[in-house]
């Protein structure tokens, strides 16, 4: 069946829902889809792109696994970066506490071009160090809560964690990024 | 709030707008009115606007197909219980069922319950052999009533019966017990298709 039709293209659910049936043609939509949003929750969090790509990858499978837990009336796109977000957070707990070295994004920055553009790759270089930079538990409720949008009770029963921690955790978060931002505007 | 400022979850809250409305208020008023407190919540602005400002990083290949060929097999979703091979067999079944009914529905009224069982105990298994002959002989003739008393359709039907009436006593046990015997299974594995998993089912 084809995927695509002039001006008909199937939603997320119908994806979903065909990929349950064990369409893979139908998931492999889905991964193209999403495939962008997932890859840089997944950098934001690990901060190297060949690992972010890997994490990627590996989030896209455990979530066909999970695919019957999808409830699919809700958006496709929060859940998928959820379960990316974490994956990653679970591989950050067993790996490197925090501190990374960023790879490639200070590599583009120097590359010659015009200088806005070098500028712009400067500071988004220097907002993915600083994120990097961050504790894994407060990287994880940067990430949660900025970019994917979450309430302190979803971020609380995402990460198991009372809501007073996440608070917590989001204010020094957000300190330290400030301190750590502070002179390289 | 500490110190007379507001305490840096409050200024958080309020940027994230998680303050209860109350304290909201009470926020807002103290911004309006401590430049310190301003100072900090622009700060943390600024943190937050260089949050948004940092683009999406450009993915340089596209994972879909490296994600496809690791897909596991997935298992065919849960079919309805009667799925595959079964509606044949049901059918079957159905069919062997009614024509059972319709030999031996009639014969119920020919060796009453009591009388049966009257005879079984003053003559034992011969007399429980004498009732049996007699209710096959009531299936045959009550077969053959109902078929001769149809319209067209018993016409069509007489040709078929013909042959029942000359099948042997134990022709008719043996086709009874057999269709007994298919209604017991039949019935014994749509009930385990029912209660077990169709998963579990493959798995065994």
């Amino acid at each position: 069946m084809a995927l695509r039709s002039a001006g008909d293209l199937p939603d997320d659910a119908d994806l979903a829902r065909r990929a349950r049936r064990g369409e893979a043609a139908a998931y492999g939509e889905l991964v193209r889809r999403h495939q962008q949003a997932v890859f840089n929750v997944c950098y934001r969090l690990l901060g190297h792109r060949q690992e972010a790509e890997d994490a990627a990858q590996e989030a896209f499978l455990r979530a066909y696994a999970r695919l019957e837990t999808f409830d699919l009336s809700r958006p496709f796109g929060p859940w998928m970066r959820r379960v990316a977000a974490n994956l990653c957070l679970n591989h950050l707990a067993g790996e490197r506490p925090a501190g990374l070295e960023l790879d490639d994004e200070r590599a583009e920055a120097a590359v010659p071009g015009p200088e806005i553009a070098r500028e712009q790759a400067e500071q988004a270089a220097a907002v993915r160090a600083a994120i990097a930079a961050l504790p894994p538990r407060y990287r994880a409720v940067i990430e949660l809560r900025h970019f994917q949008g979450l309430s302190y009770d979803s971020i609380a029963a995402a990460l198991g964690l009372p809501v007073s921690d996440v608070k917590s955790h989001l204010f020094r978060a957000r300190r330290q990024l400030a301190e750590v931002l502070k002179g390289q505007t | 709030m500490s110190s007379g400022h507001l305490d840096e979850i409050t200024l958080n809250e309020w940027l994230d707008d998680a303050l209860p409305a109350l304290e909201h208020t009470a926020a807002a008023a103290h911004l309006a009115a401590c430049p310190h407190c301003a100072g900090r919540l622009a700060e943390l602005r600024a943190v937050l606007a260089r949050l948004d400002s940092l683009p999406e990083a450009p993915l340089a290949r596209d994972l879909a197909p490296a994600v496809l060929s690791r897909l596991p097999a997935r298992p065919a979703p849960s079919a309805p219980a009667f799925a595959g091979g079964w509606p044949w067999a049901l059918a079957l079944q159905a069919a062997l069922a009614a024509a059972l009914l319709l030999i031996a529905a009639p014969a119920a009224e020919v060796p009453p319950i009591a009388a049966a069982a009257a005879d079984l105990q003053a003559g034992g298994a011969q007399a429980l052999a004498g009732w049996w002959a007699a209710f096959i002989a009531q299936a045959q003739a009550d077969l053959a009533q109902v078929i001769a008393g149809g319209g067209q359709l018993a016409a069509d039907a007489r040709a078929l019966a013909a042959p029942l009436s000359q099948w042997p006593e134990a022709a008719w046990s043996a086709g009874l017990a057999a269709l007994g015997l298919l209604w017991l299974a039949g019935n014994g594995l749509a009930l385990r298709r029912l209660i077990t998993p169709p998963s579990q089912i493959r798995s065994r």
